[in-house]
């Protein structure tokens, strides 16, 4: 007999292989950063500017720079089990730190705009598949290959010259996540029970509204195309006709059967939402000057702060992983033929 | 379908509606909006690394920390060489210049209420001094051989193996910033770091908040000081030009210290402000203020920095260590035309500002002229022997490699380039990344080096022409190897009479210009922009940064 391995190993087994692939990449972390350009002490550090070689050897021994590779990697990654990741060559401020400063701030841009991404995208996508056949649906596609193509970088340059700037409509902030009189975050039942946390509030709303978009854009006329491209396939196949056949009504079929159906990649897509959305705040948090993980990863890079730079690519790789092992899952649980081996 | 279609439209349409009501559109900056808060916003460049100013990163970092803490002299804003007295109220040379006291105010605290006292001072020396220090200022202290000691609680000296005119301004003003003893004597580096991010100074400013792009300061009123008007800044950093002057024009900055030319003249000038008139003015007093009415509530101006572009050449070797090549290239560059342009910088021909009183504003730059050039070079030896467009002697041809730093403007150098080959010399640039950069520079790696310099006014010229300085290392701060002018520098350094001094720099200027070791270009012009309700901006070309806002404050209301 053909036994089907449980929930429980299923996800033992995906975070094996997770783990190792994780441990790989780390590697490459590893050597991709010991290998950028003038990664000696403090070569573009803009602190050490000034410093003699015997300084400069000092710091690359107190880094532990002059060890060999695998001795470093060694180093660094025990301390990274441990959560250590050291402190900022720049800055001297601990990285996890860093992390903690950074995150929620990337977090707050990307969650709205992955759950933009998939409650406009994928309404959108059903509405063109059921009208794939009108002059509507077929510009729409155009505009949807129009926007997935435009870089973000490019959107959220134009959205601040258009919509944060009086010569057009000023309506929106430019830059960062809050106003310069607004209070600090107070906690969740001042947001919900003051004068001041509503305002907050409504500030923290106004200033996400054109990241959150220019992130979302690609993300929402991605999501529409695969669920037009999910649905038309689903629309064809007999049981659907046999559903119509049994006289079953038109939003059942279409969205109890068909949706249903075709709801099995774009639920996988939502595994890799987090890690891509992560990598689009490169550029979008340099546009509006918000100081998250993509401008802190740019700004690490450029002074080759490399524990910055190895936490940053681990914890992201590790989110890819993690949205990875998700998709699967989600994926076996919502269509029965998919088994793990 | 038709249903879903029309609950589709109909959400969409209630999204917009209750988003038009939440977001309704600010006021464009047509008039005073300032309602709530008196601070006043400027634009960062950059994220700060430390507003600590013996850790910090980048050197723009010091328009915080100005603010915060406090030295024991501050610099007169318009007269070179005049010191108002700050922490210390008193200072004296010993007769022979080896020593020098400070006497210190007896009424300062430190934000945090501690009392100030010479143990302060003393322990920012060591602090500088300590091993691994990232100070600005400890290669200027090793260099003049310097040691402190306190002589009583308000009282401190400093001894000096070798002690220049230069001396008194290293210790009395920017770089020596007075750090708390208190808060720094024991701290393990998690507490430097919080101190980095949250200081504690004696200055009229104090830290309140660093959350995300924003840095808080507000007032701090003191006894012993008269306040400024303002009651704090905010200081927002962007790395987008397009962010920071829509925020400008929509009322979210109130001083931008940095535009460029395109935002100046066609954006906020509405092509109303003319160039020429901006270039006229600058040239006579150092600052052009525009029609105050180009842009609504906007106020603009432009002011000369105290920057100086050029290219050094190599005098050590190559076809550059010929003079008559140098001064022939000397006519190949067309500052006029470039400052027409595009930059509204000031020609210049030295190192030092135009500003600076050791500048002889008799000294003219060579003028463009390719046909002089290729006489000049026709004369020493250089012809197109074989016929190849491309100039030589002795079977080398004169093709020069001039390196540049990363993100800095090369169309001066482009110029050069473009009217060198046209008379057969072959110059290459070379952006190279900046460690490559600074090895390049170390070694001696070129034939040119492009460079911008933002000297002091009354700057020892000694470790930029001394042949001492022309060193392979970290220390080659002479770019170009001269070594003709040793002796006068040496007297330069060591006359601390201020006039004879300048007279002594004038002397320099002459000669450098003489041997053109460097081909200098312009001193850079700054574009800032203000809102109108802010009153009292004064701009002073001769200070770093140019302003300074505790002489500002807000129009009444209303007005």
């Amino acid at each position: 007999m053909n036994a089907t391995p449980s929930l429980g190993r299923r996800i033992a087994r995906r975070l094996a292989i997770g783990g190792a692939t994780l441990f790989g990449i780390t590697v490459v972390v590893f050597v991709a950063t010991r290998a950028l350009p003038d990664v000696d002490a403090g070569a573009l550090d803009p602190t050490r500017v000034g410093a003699t070689d015997e300084e400069r050897a000092a710091i690359a021994a107190a880094r532990g720079l002059d060890e060999p590779w695998l001795t470093q990697y060694g180093a660094w990654i025990g301390s990274a089990l441990r959560l250590d990741f050291g402190r900022s060559w720049t800055s001297e401020r601990r990285v996890g730190d860093i992390l903690t400063d950074v995150v929620p701030r990337t977090l707050q841009i990307t969650i709205p705009a992955i759950a933009l991404c998939y409650l406009l995208g994928v309404p959108l996508g059903v509405l063109l598949a059921l009208r794939r056949r009108s002059a509507l649906a077929r510009a729409a596609t155009v505009a949807i290959v129009g926007a997935i193509c435009v870089p973000g970088f490019v959107a959220a340059t134009l959205s601040i010259v258009f919509f944060a700037n009086p010569d057009f409509f000023a309506w929106f902030p430019a830059t960062g996540l809050s106003g310069d009189d607004t209070a600090p975050y107070g906690g969740l039942a001042w947001l919900a029970t003051s004068a001041d946390g509503r305002a907050f509030a409504l500030d923290r709303l106004r200033h996400l509204v054109l990241p959150v978009t220019c992130m979302a854009l690609p993300g929402v006329a991605y999501i529409a195309e695969q669920t037009r491209v999910s649905m038309a396939t689903s629309l064809e196949q007999p049981w659907i006709e046999a559903a119509r056949a049994r006289g079953l009504g038109e939003r059942r079929v279409v969205f109890g059967y068909a949706l249903r159906d075709a709801a099995v990649p774009i639920v996988v897509l939502l595994g890799l939402a987090l890690p891509t959305a992560f990598s689009g705040s490169v550029f979008l948090e340099r546009v509006f000057s918000i100081e998250g993980v993509g401008w802190t990863f740019v700004q690490a890079v450029g002074e080759r702060d490399l524990p910055v730079v190895g936490a940053i690519a681990t914890v992201v790789a590790a989110l890819t992983l993690i949205g990875l092992v998700v998709a699967d899952l989600s994926r076996a649980a919502l269509d029965p033929r998919v088994t793990f081996r | 379908m038709r249903r879903t279609q029309l609950g589709l439209s109909m959400t969409i349409a209630g999204v917009a509606l209750i988003a038009g009501s939440m977001f309704a559109p600010e006021q464009p900056l047509r008039g005073d909006t300032r309602t709530r808060t008196d601070a006043v916003r400027i634009p960062l460049p950059a994220p700060p690394t430390d507003l600590n100013p013996h850790t910090r990163g980048y050197a723009f970092e010091d328009i915080v920390a100005d603010y915060v803490f406090d030295h024991l002299f501050e610099r007169d804003a318009d007269r070179v060489g005049v010191y108002h007295p700050s922490l210390a109220t008193e200072w004296a040379w010993n007769d022979d210049h080896t020593a020098m006291t400070f006497g210190l105010r007896t009424d300062v605290t430190w934000h945090d209420g501690e009392p100030f006292t010479a143990a302060d001072v003393a322990f920012t020396f060591a602090y500088a001094m300590r091993d691994g220090s990232r100070s600005p200022i400890k290669a200027a202290l090793v260099a003049a051989g310097a040691t402190c000691e306190v002589v009583g609680e308000h009282r401190v000296r400093f001894a000096f193996e070798r002690a220049t005119y230069r001396t008194f301004a290293l210790l009395a003003e920017r770089g020596f910033a007075i750090l708390p003893k208190h808060r720094l004597v024991d701290a393990s580096p998690d507490d430097e770091v919080a101190f980095g991010r949250a200081p504690i100074g004696t200055g009229p400013y104090r830290v309140t908040e660093w959350r995300g792009n924003r840095i808080r300061l507000v007032r701090r009123d003191a006894p012993w000081r008269t306040p400024p008007t303002i009651g704090g800044i905010v200081f927002k950093t962007y790395s987008s030009p397009e962010a920071s002057l829509a925020d400008l024009k929509r009322g979210a900055l109130d001083f931008h210290p940095r535009l460029s030319t395109t935002a100046f003249f066609d954006d906020l000038g509405r092509g109303r402000v003319e160039r020429a008139a901006v270039r006229d003015d600058l040239a006579r007093d150092g600052v052009a203020h525009c029609d105050p009415d180009t842009h609504g509530a906007l106020r603009l101006a432009a002011f000369t920095a105290p920057s100086v572009s050029f290219v050094a050449w190599n005098c050590r070797r190559g076809p550059t260590a010929d003079r008559a090549v140098r001064r022939a290239l000397a006519h190949l560059l067309d500052r006029d035309g470039l400052v027409e342009a595009s930059s509204l910088g000031r020609v210049a021909t030295s190192e030092q500002s135009p500003l600076a009183p050791g500048y002889d504003p008799t000294v003219q730059p060579l003028g463009f002229s390719p046909d002089a050039a290729l006489v000049a070079l026709r004369k020493a030896g250089w012809f197109d022997r074989d016929r190849d467009g491309v100039l030589d002697r002795s079977g080398a041809p004169l093709a020069l490699r001039i390196i540049a730093p990363p993100r800095c403007r090369l169309t001066a150098i482009e110029q050069l380039r473009t009217n060198a080959k046209a008379i057969g010399v072959a110059i290459t640039v070379d952006r190279l990344p900046a460690a490559r950069f600074s090895a390049a520079k170390r070694a001696f790696d070129f034939d040119g080096v492009f460079l911008g310099l933002t000297l002091d006014l009354d700057e020892d010229p000694y470790p930029i022409w001394h042949s001492s300085a022309a060193v392979a290392g970290p220390g080659n701060f002479n770019l170009s190897g001269y070594a003709k002018a040793d002796a006068l520098l040496e007297s330069i350094r060591h006359t601390f009479d201020d006039a004879r001094r300048a007279t002594l720099k004038r002397e320099l200027h002459r000669r450098i210009h003489d041997d053109q070791p460097a081909l200098f270009i312009q001193a850079q012009a700054r574009l800032v922009a203000w809102r109108r309700s802010l009153e009292g901006v004064v701009l002073h070309p001769r200070k770093p940064f140019g302003w300074d806002v505790r002489e500002w404050h807000w129009a009444a209301i209303g007005e």
